[in-house]
């Protein structure tokens, strides 16, 4: 295998474009899913499609900075940080040693 | 697609689709001890990064209706799809601990539909359509770009089982399945651009292009 540092600064660095700088740009129509329960279950009204889906267990970020700039900063940042530990971590539970072959 | 904590009432269906995916993400964790090696790991996290700021981006669908880039079948493709289903689950838990985007409750059942069936079926799907298909690249595109969209139609279809199972009404289903027809493409469309530009650069890193490899190798050879 080549080397990948070039290739993983382009990808983070897309990554970092995207997150940060295109949500500005989001359609902020309900998803998909959200749209099937409300044409299905809720006659349209959004206020019932807001109780069906509760308020979240984990409340996060406050919603102005998860959906600006700072949220795509926080999350790219934080998804590479958290697998690339994780995936270390799990590597490293057979004593980071790789039998040759 | 991220069911939100207050979707799903019906506790079976949060304990069955809990112990599908730590099942799954066990078995993933072994697959990367056993073969990922260290210096492939800052690729696993590039690809997860770019599928977690994908996912930010919802673009305008139809009907009202918006959609975003799942990625289950452009990271199999990329990078198996037990690795894969460990990258949708670092995914889901950062949008769910940290922007309240899916529910921390349901996270099993999101991982069940865009890990189980995104990433590890769409792989196989893709796998075997890739099989009859020549070995070209466009051919994998093909089989990528299809095999992404069924995913997000069958994860859909699967989703409103899971709704009905709460009560929800059965005319879910249609909507649910007709929506994520259409959202589906975009997911087609985002996969096949993003692969094949990968492809052109560092096919070498794509692991799902494996048959390319060894047709390449095979008319070097003769």
């Amino acid at each position: 295998m080549k080397g990948v540092r070039g290739t993983v600064l382009i990808g983070l660095g897309v990554a970092l474009l995207v997150a940060m700088g295109l949500p500005y740009l989001a359609s902020g129509e309900p998803d998909g899913l959200e749209s099937a329960v409300l044409i299905a279950a809720c006659d349209g009204d959004e206020a019932c499609l807001d109780e069906l889906a509760g308020e979240p267990a984990v409340a996060g970020l406050d919603p102005d900075y998860a959906s600006g700039w700072v949220g795509g900063l926080a999350g790219v940042a934080a998804t590479f940080l958290v697998i690339s530990g994780l995936l270390l971590a799990v590597r490293r539970r057979d004593g980071g040693q790789r039998s040759p072959g | 697609m991220h069911i939100p904590d207050g979707f799903i009432s019906h506790t079976p269906t949060i304990a069955a689709t809990s112990a599908a995916s730590a099942g799954a993400l066990a078995y993933s964790l072994r697959t990367a001890r056993k073969r990922l090696q260290d210096r492939q790991i800052p690729l696993v996290g590039v690809t997860a990064a770019f599928i977690f700021a994908a996912q930010m981006v919802d673009l305008p669908i139809a009907f009202g209706t918006s959609g975003h880039l799942i990625g289950g079948v452009l990271a199999a493709v990329l990078l198996g799809p037990w690795i894969a289903c460990l990258v949708m689950a670092v995914v889901l838990a950062v949008q769910a601990i940290g922007f309240a985007d899916g529910g921390i409750t349901v996270i099993g059942a999101n991982l069940s539909l865009m890990g189980l069936v995104g990433a590890i079926g769409g792989y196989f799907l893709f796998r075997g359509i890739a099989a009859v298909l020549p070995r070209t690249r466009g051919a994998l595109l093909a089989a990528a770009g299809v095999s992404a969209w069924v995913s997000v139609v069958a994860a859909s279809g699967l989703a409103s089982v899971y709704l009905l199972l709460s009560d929800f009404p059965t005319q879910v289903l249609g909507y649910m399945v007709g929506l994520h027809a259409l959202i589906g493409i975009l997911e087609a469309v985002i996969t096949v651009m993003v692969l094949s530009a990968v492809l052109a650069s560092r096919p070498d890193l794509v692991a799902g292009a494996d048959r390319l490899r060894a047709a390449s190798s095979a008319a070097v050879a003769a």
